[in-house]
């Protein structure tokens, strides 16, 4: 019996005795995502070269000439909302790294809950010409006929920041707060202010944390189709809405994926610093 | 250098009170001691002292001027931290430098200053390295360096030896005595192991349970205990209940047939407290040895070896 | 003294009154206005408030025939088998992450954590052009597998962590006294984990519930999750029927909200290691 059990023990040990086991632990969860995402990715990659002229760019260059302009606006609204997220994160981070305040804590994880359709659809009702951000100011300054905000590009950057900065908040709070107080404080013993020691000390050391937050805030922002097609402007457009366009009206596989690509490629481009970051810390 | 005046400190975290009506002064250039077990209040105290705990009521001075609600960063206070808190993404010369930056000195005079300090620690060389590559013993002293070099009006180091082996330790105490005398800066410096605290002090403070028990130099401390929780904190484990008695000789209790004096304002029948050390007693099988020793008969019940030492339990 | 410190407490105050007023209004106001509309039966400019406010959009929503519960229906049918398949098929890979030598952990984690942490709509569109081939489009087990691609990423992220937090000893100690590995993982490891598990659940269940893109491209045109018809209402400017919907779609994520906030740390979400 007892020497059994010793087989059995060592059979599915966990110090990396037998690995057999937890490779057929994981295997189904590895099948899915060959099969359903793995091999979906790879065939975008390869369509994007594949064009009635044959193999080779011209699906990119297609793409560029005719988007050239929603690349660069795509961008663009990326990088500002980032930059704004990044801006409230830190502000509410730091704020209630030093001081409690139940309502603030409460509050701010509010838009991390509501679907990006449902905060697409509300963002819509608020900021519309006749919507009530503009109702309630026209209550208030008299003023009529306010344009509005939605279809433009502040209502679309508006709308992305609304619904992302809880999440960039909640991580941020959460590496703000693993900074054991001795830190802050001896900071604020040689002189500095809160403010200086957040940025030159507590930001410093939470830079894992600060730049994952910032990888997902601008994946999200650049891939996401729903918040665009409810609130953003009818031209420049960002890519995902020329991505199903060109599906859905031109059947155009080619070019689509093209553009897929390059929406890949600004994505590795941006967590290429992340993942240089983290692998050097590995080394150390 | 500046005098440190506490007036009336007083702290409660709810229903707790974690300082009670403090008082004390800190003459400037010397070293004091503050003395007592875990949640005496001594970090609280020197926290207040530094700014990050706001006190109920009470007023805190150095020399004349009041600091009671000034903000930590304009005290001018320089704290070295139990776990040294060392930034870990700067270099040692940035962590030394970051006080200096802040108080505006040109770049000369802080090479100038890191590299002086460094020396005085006994650590030249050192500054492109970062905290994560130096022993503890290292860090402490880095610690120590970045809250020298910002020439504070008082320096406040919360139990800055409690994370290092007792060897260091030992050696350390004595190195930062000896920096603390040739700066002659003012000093308050935390601990719960007493033979630190009187090694190194100038004064003695006991802290228990938020109050001042005593405050006094080393020697006379030890010697002279105000009340039996300071003589047991420092070291007396013989503690005897006893009683008042009166003869045509005057007052006096018994111990084992022994006759002990009596403190002033007694009278008979009160209770007393007999407290003396270990190493104040001499185990004898015969009589006594002479007129200037208390013979205390009493009965050998149990021994312990100690190594060093021998532990006797009497029955009397 | 005492008055500095009276005058600071009090300009406090009015600071964080008016904070909260702002940030209130800035973070609740979109939702509030979802939330008029629902009940908004006449509603224009320009009122801050509608002229006429009823349930008769509610009453069309929830009546029996309505399209909208045949959509709740659908959307709730799917995002319970994808939970059960989620579910079935992280707590193993979780198991295994968190407590065996896998070779290549890292990059098993990575990619594990691609479907969220890369452009999701390029893979979606080729998704669409494999499932045609396989008939899948426009079927509700397109749209599950779908769903389940996405959720997996949360499902195995939270089933690493919580069997991550679960102590190797408490386990070794049942082996210990005997008890074999398949034993051990369901007396002892799994109700340890059930509280992780079930937040997991939850978040899958919630996260196929309010899925959108994929659903467009897969399940168009005949699977009407919820979202999808909403979606439709919205941009047709069916103001009241859509905000009915966008109500109802929010509420399991609020109540997801508050279970969470109650009874659960949000340790399990901050594990993010990677």
């Amino acid at each position: 019996m007892r020497c059994f059990l010793e087989k059995m023990r060592s059979k599915f040990s966990t110090d990396g005795g037998n690995q057999l086991y937890g490779i057929l632990l994981i295997l189904p969860a590895l099948l899915v995502l060959a099969l359903l995402y793995i091999y979906p990715l790879f065939s975008s990659i390869v369509k994007s070269f594949v064009s009635d002229q044959g193999i080779g760019l011209h699906n990119y260059q297609k793409a560029f000439d005719l988007y050239w302009v929603d690349v660069l606006y795509t961008i663009g609204i990326t990088v500002i909302t980032l930059l704004i997220v990044f801006m409230i994160a830190v502000i509410v981070a730091g704020y209630l790294r030093f001081k409690r305040w139940p309502f603030l804590n409460f509050i701010y994880r509010l838009p991390l809950f509501i679907p990006f359709l449902i905060a697409g659809h509300s963002m819509r009702v608020f900021l519309a010409p006749h919507g009530i951000l503009n109702t309630l100011l026209a209550q208030i300054t008299g003023i009529s006929e306010l344009p509005g905000l939605a279809f433009t590009w502040i209502g679309l950057v508006l709308s992305f920041v609304w619904k992302q900065f809880p999440l960039a908040t909640l991580l941020i709070l959460g590496g703000f707060q693993s900074v054991e107080d001795s830190y802050i404080e001896a900071a604020l013993n040689l002189g500095s202010n809160k403010l200086r020691a957040i940025w030159e000390i507590i930001l410093p050391i939470c830079r894992p944390t600060v730049l994952v937050a910032m990888v997902l805030t601008f994946v999200s922002t650049i891939g996401c189709l729903t918040i665009p097609l409810l609130i953003g402007p009818s031209k420049p457009v960002m890519l995902p809405i020329d991505m199903s366009f060109r599906i859905n009206y031109f059947g155009d596989w080619g070019v689509a994926n093209a553009l897929g690509v390059i929406s890949y490629l600004i994505v590795v481009g941006l967590s290429f610093y992340y993942l240089r970051y983290m692998l050097k810390k590995e080394e150390t | 250098m500046a005098t440190l005046t506490i007036k009336n400190l007083n702290k409660s975290y709810g229903s707790l009170k974690v300082l009670n009506d403090v008082n004390l002064t800190v003459e400037e250039g010397k070293l004091v001691t503050i003395l007592g077990p875990s949640g005496s209040g001594k970090s609280t105290l020197v926290r207040a002292v530094a700014g990050f705990v706001h006190p109920e009521s009470g007023e805190i001075y150095l020399d004349n001027r009041n600091i009671t609600n000034q903000r930590p960063d304009l005290r001018n206070t320089a704290m070295v931290f139990q776990n040294y808190a060392l930034w870990p993404h700067m270099t040692i010369y940035q962590n030394i430098a970051y006080g200096l930056k802040l108080q505006k000195k040109s770049r000369d005079e802080i090479e100038q200053k890191v590299k002086w300090v460094l020396e005085l620690v006994d650590l030249p060389g050192l500054e492109e390295r970062y905290p994560t590559q130096l022993s503890g013993g290292q860090q402490q002293r880095v610690a120590l360096a970045r809250a020298l070099v910002v020439d504070p009006e008082i320096l406040l180091l919360d139990e800055p030896l409690s994370n290092l082996d007792a060897k260091i330790r030992y050696r350390l105490r004595f190195e930062i005595k000896k920096l603390q005398k040739r700066l002659n800066i003012t000093t308050i410096y935390i601990t719960h192991d007493q033979e630190e605290a009187l090694s190194i002090a100038d004064v003695v403070i006991l802290l228990n349970e938020g109050q001042i028990l005593q405050m006094d130099k080393p020697e006379k401390i030890y010697s002279q205990p105000n009340n039996s929780f300071v003589a047991e904190f420092l070291g007396a484990s013989n503690v005897i209940a006893g009683k008042v008695f009166e003869d045509d000789k005057g007052l006096y209790t018994l111990l084992g047939g022994a006759r002990l004096p009596v403190p002033e304002g007694k009278k008979a029948q009160d209770e007393v407290t007999i407290i003396f050390r270990a190493d104040e007693v001499i185990p004898a099988r015969t009589e006594s040895v002479g007129n200037q020793y208390f013979t205390i008969n009493g009965r050998n019940n149990e021994q312990m070896y100690l190594g060093a030492k021998r532990r006797y339990e009497v029955e009397t | 003294m005492q008055n500095i410190t009276t005058l600071k407490w009090w300009r406090g105050m009015v600071l964080r009154t008016i904070g909260i007023v702002l940030i209130g209004l800035i973070i609740c106001g979109p939702l509030a206005g979802t939330l008029l509309w629902s009940f908004a039966e006449k509603w224009y400019w320009p009122n801050v408030f509608p002229q006429e406010i009823g349930v008769k959009y509610w009453q069309n929503a929830l009546s029996g025939q309505s399209q909208v519960m045949e959509s709740l229906g659908i959307s709730i049918t799917i995002a319970v088998i994808v939970v059960l398949a989620a579910t079935l098929i992280s707590v193993p890979a979780g198991y295994a992450l968190a407590r065996y030598n896998l070779p290549w952990k890292r990059i098993l984690l990575v990619l594990f954590l691609m479907p969220q942490a890369f452009p999701q709509l390029p893979v979606f569109i080729n998704m669409t052009s494999i499932f045609y081939r396989y008939n899948l489009v426009g079927t509700v087990k397109g749209v599950i597998a779908v769903h389940l691609v996405i959720s997996l990423v949360y499902s195995i992220w939270i089933a690493t962590s919580t069997f991550k937090s679960i102590p190797v000893s408490l386990e070794e100690a049942a082996i210990n006294l005997g008890a074999n590995r398949l034993r051990v993982f369901f007396r002892i490891t799994l109700p340890l984990a059930a509280p992780g598990i079930i937040a997991s659940s939850i978040f899958v269940f919630i996260t196929s519930l309010d899925e959108f893109t994929g659903t467009f491209f897969i399940g168009a045109p005949f699977i009407q999750t919820l979202p999808i018809l909403m979606y439709t209402a919205s941009m047709g400017y069916n103001m009241q029927y859509a905000s009915v919907i966008a109500v109802l779609l929010t509420i399991p994520a609020l109540v997801f909200m508050f279970i969470l906030e109650r009874f659960l740390k949000v340790e399990y979400i901050s594990g993010l290691g990677v």
